[in-house]
């Protein structure tokens, strides 16, 4: 590559955590300086003060080096086990673990439903790690042995967790420019962004990473993209009070894609393009789940993933899989189940088990698994 | 719509008796009862003897022992395969299982090995696998992590007789309660109010009914094709070879853990050592090259004596348009077939084998299954076909109107927009569960000419000499690694040396017959 086509400088534009994120993830990236990232704070102020971060965010934390303890003191971290989700038909929470086992070549619920039709077992989150520890308010974060496998992900103050990353860019090297009273993009003949236009500097740019949110660029009288477009990259603004934690990881997401195709001034279209097919799969699993979740099974979708995964489910209790899925088995299986789906029929496998040993491995694992619970609320009173 | 008690699996090849096995798992418990029709009086295709490792999820599943499944099939241990005068005549590469390299602060190696390319950096690509390294030097082991990372990240597979496979699969399959029925079916009896299959009948009179069969009748897809009407999607625009020429030799080596595929004017030559001989095959386009003249070719490119005439085979690249119908699922070649370059037919057998078994009704009506099946199978078929299709057109050939062909045609729409994201700066993305990931389509494409022009210029975060550094580091433990390894030979005396009295030598070598 030549050296005149590296990009050099890029632009933030956006407010608070959204645009403090992608500052703090590109100067991990470019620790040695060889890019300036330069961040043009807008108005506005966030209302919410709680945050939801999947479990995915550790590998954020894991580039930044984050400790453990900074979360803590200065982001009040506090682990989550699970998304608390609304839906039609009331609260229904997401767990980030499995459910029992798989055994013999079956998923877990085929056993379960099996026990569930003839009325001998309970509800499918009792045999979920991560849904009682959710329930009871109580956090592991390790898998005990012979538990079923569990992962965590964290509530954080919004404020806290900015100032954390605020502080991180700074460190290293990432520049702020206070933009409250407006700014301008300037562009070429070609669409691509040269300068951006402050009331006391101009910002030269090789590229721009647009971190408003859909709402800030409609009241800009712009229009908002999800994707990448000439050197201009939108930011995912999946942001949703009734579907939590997918502000940060869609930020951290689309980071992580736009790293992989990282351009040069040459900003070829073929990249451009790989970027935005990603992106708009994610846009379809994050919106599979939300029409899920606020029309429930009878609602009509326009959506063939989703189509196929209710019918999928509603027959044999299968989940199928998408290409680029945001939301893990459990996850959907939890919705769906939460949508009033019992499986019609289970698979044949689970006949192999006798009825007699079902039942009994059922119990034993209700039972591991409220002794767990238990467990980890008394070691929370102590500590 | 009924319940499913009984399964019928008209055929008893590779597919036939892979199924079997597979299905006989669940089924004595499931109260399924499976039945196997097959006749001696028609030879099997004996697909595939070259593998890719996700067999041994496959052998794991059945619980089969590796080693004595190594014994009983004659097989030699594969590391990858390789490539002789693909891009342009004298080349060669080795397009290796596992992986290229050690990736460095979360980027991929091939983006540090292409920047150090374009520096006047001489080590090929190959030089940073451990497999091709073992490869060369004759070298296997099995990983296992006591043996620290890097002889952990072997990957392998086998190259392995495909008749006496189906024979190995058939006693377990037997053991486990399959009833095999000697027979040529002659008709095919269907429901005459929802089409379904009843029953076949056999020659002698006798009839097999059943609840779901399984065809595994090969190309002439006795169910699927003739009695169910389902039609073909030929390929062969894409990958004109549809013929073979297929022989096993006396070896006159020691047997190499990889598999050679030769470019040749026409199309390609396979050669695949076995314990006991030497599996070759010429795939070619009868649109370029005469049988007469290809079977002349072939033996031309032999080393060792043959055991027995060179056997004819032909075939059409493509795929049935559905797999699943009413009460039929089509396994093996009745289901599709694509040449046997990246061995990827016994692959197909397992997945379907393994996505009907997810997908496995207890009613034979249920059509969300059956979607969901022929969705996730359309999409391993177009993949797979997308990969094989590289192979022919990244080529600087223009030595026979063959390779003119190919060079020049037009791929799919899937296909160019990987090759460009590739070509442009080394960035591949899989779709779906897709079988080949970054290190097959780097081997293949530099290999043959298509390396990447541009790389992610985020690996400009190491300096040059850093990174020199580690590349020099990565080559000296992997050599190191290799040097430590016993030879395939050894490793195959000691713990999987087949019986020499068992050795079988007649019948059909082909890996597609």
């Amino acid at each position: 590559m030549e050296a005149g086509k590296a990009i050099r400088r890029v632009v933030i534009i956006g407010q608070g955590l959204r645009g403090w994120l992608p500052a703090a993830y590109l100067a991990a990236r470019f620790p040695d300086g060889r890019c300036q990232i330069n961040f043009v704070e807008t108005g506005g102020a966030r209302t919410d003060d709680v945050l939801l971060a999947r479990p995915s965010i550790r590998r954020f934390h894991q580039l930044l080096q984050m400790p453990e303890r900074a979360l803590v003191e200065t982001a009040k971290a506090q682990l989550s086990h699970g998304v608390r989700a609304r839906a039609a038909g009331g609260a229904i929470l997401l767990p980030f673990g499995q459910y029992g086992y798989d055994h013999a070549g079956a998923e877990f619920q085929q056993y379960w439903c099996r026990a569930f039709k003839m009325g001998k077992a309970g509800g499918l989150g009792r045999y979920n790690l991560a849904a009682g520890l959710a329930e009871a308010g109580a956090f592991l974060t390790q898998t005990p042995k012979g538990q079923p496998a569990l992962d965590f992900g964290y509530q954080l103050s919004a404020a806290g967790y900015c100032a954390l990353l605020q502080a991180y860019a700074r460190g290293h090297g990432a520049v702020s420019f206070d933009a409250a009273d407006g700014f301008e993009v300037r562009t070429d003949e070609g669409g691509f962004v040269k300068t951006i236009h402050l009331a006391g500097a101009d910002l030269e740019c090789d590229m721009v990473i647009d971190a408003r949110t859909e709402a800030d660029v409609l009241a800009a009288g712009e229009t908002p993209d999800l994707g990448w477009q000439g050197n201009r990259l939108y930011m995912p603004s999946h942001c949703d009070a009734d579907l939590p934690g997918l502000e940060l990881y869609s930020l951290v997401e689309a980071l992580d894609r736009l790293i992989a195709l990282w351009p040069d001034k040459d900003f070829l279209a073929c990249e451009r393009e790989e970027y935005n097919r990603l992106t708009y799969a994610e846009r379809d699993r994050v919106s599979d789940m939300k029409t899920l979740l606020e029309h429930g099974v009878i609602g009509v979708t326009q959506s063939d993933a989703l189509a196929r995964k209710i019918s999928v489910f509603s027959n044999r209790g299968r989940i199928a899989a998408e290409d680029h899925e945001v939301f893990t088995k459990p996850e959907w299986l939890a919705a769906l189940i939460g949508c009033g789906i019992v499986p019609a029929h289970y698979d044949r496998l689970v006949d192999r088990m006798s009825l007699e040993d079902l039942l009994r491995w059922l119990a034993s694992i209700e039972d591991g698994i409220g002794r767990t619970v238990e467990q980890a609320k008394l070691a929370a009173r102590v500590v | 719509m009924k319940t499913i008690k009984e399964i019928v699996i008209v055929g008893g090849g590779t597919a036939g008796w892979m199924s079997a096995a597979a299905f006989a798992k669940f089924a004595h418990k499931a109260d399924i009862a499976i039945t196997l029709i097959e006749s001696e009086q028609i030879g099997t295709v004996g697909v595939g003897e070259a593998t890719i490792p996700q067999i041994a999820k496959f052998n794991a599943m059945l619980g089969i022992d590796e080693d004595a499944f190594v014994k009983a099939t004659q097989a030699t241990f594969k590391l990858g395969i390789e490539f002789a005068d693909w891009g342009q005549i004298g080349e060669r590469y080795f397009h290796p299982f596992g992986v290229h390299g050690f990736d460095l602060e979360g980027i991929d190696f091939h983006q540090y090995w292409t920047k150090m390319k374009a520096l006047g950096e001489e080590h090929a690509l190959q030089d940073y696998s451990l497999n091709a390294l073992a490869a060369y030097a004759g070298k296997f082991m099995r990983p296992k992590p006591e043996h620290g990372a890097v002889l952990n990240r072997i990957a392998y597979a086998f190259h392995f007789d495909a008749t006496l496979y189906a024979a190995f699969l058939r006693a377990h399959a037997e053991a486990k309660g399959v009833q095999r029925i000697e027979g040529v079916v002659a008709t095919v009896g269907l429901d005459a109010e929802n089409g379904f299959i009843d029953a076949v009948t056999l020659a002698d009179g006798r009839t097999v009914s059943g609840d779901l069969f399984i065809d595994c009748t090969g190309f002439r897809s006795l169910l699927m094709s003739d009695a169910l009407g389902i039609g073909y999607e030929d390929w062969s625009h894409y990958l004109p070879v549809d013929r073979a020429v297929a022989a096993a030799t006396e070896s006159t080596e020691t047997p190499l853990p990889y598999t050679r595929a030769t470019a040749r004017g026409a199309g390609w030559q396979w050669k695949i050592p076995l314990q006991h001989r030497t599996g070759n095959g010429y795939v070619y386009s009868s649109r370029f090259l005469e049988p007469e003249q290809a079977e002349l070719d072939f033996r031309a490119a032999l080393n060792g004596a043959l055991l027995g005439e060179p056997k004819h085979l032909r075939f059409v690249t493509g795929r049935r348009q559905k797999f699943w119908h009413k009460n039929c699922v089509a396994l093996g070649l009745s289901a599709g077939f694509m040449e046997p370059l990246e061995s990827t037919s016994i692959h197909l057998i397992q997945s379907g084998i393994s996505k009907l078994i997810a997908l496995f009704p207890d009613k034979t009506l249920p059509t969300v299954e059956q979607d969901e099946y022929n969705r996730l199978l359309t999409d391993d078929y177009l993949h797979i076909r997308d990969f094989l299709i590289l192979h022919y057109k990244a080529t600087r050939r223009d030595d026979t109107p063959f390779w003119d062909y190919v060079r020049t045609m037009e791929v799919p729409e899937t296909l160019q927009r990987k090759m460009e994201l590739l070509r442009a700066s080394g960035r591949f993305f899989k779709y779906d569960a897709e079988l080949f990931d970054v290190t097959s389509w780097m081997a293949v494409a530099v290999g043959q000419g298509l390396a990447p022009i541009g790389f992610n210029p985020m690996v400009e975060g190491l300096s040059d000499s850093n990174i020199r550094q580690s590349l020099e580091n990565m080559r000296n433990l992997l050599n190191k690694s290799v040097a430590a390894m016993p030879s395939q030979e050894a490793f195959i005396a000691r713990f999987c040396k087949a019986d020499p009295a068992q050795v079988k030598t007649g019948g059909a070598d082909g890996r597609t017959n």
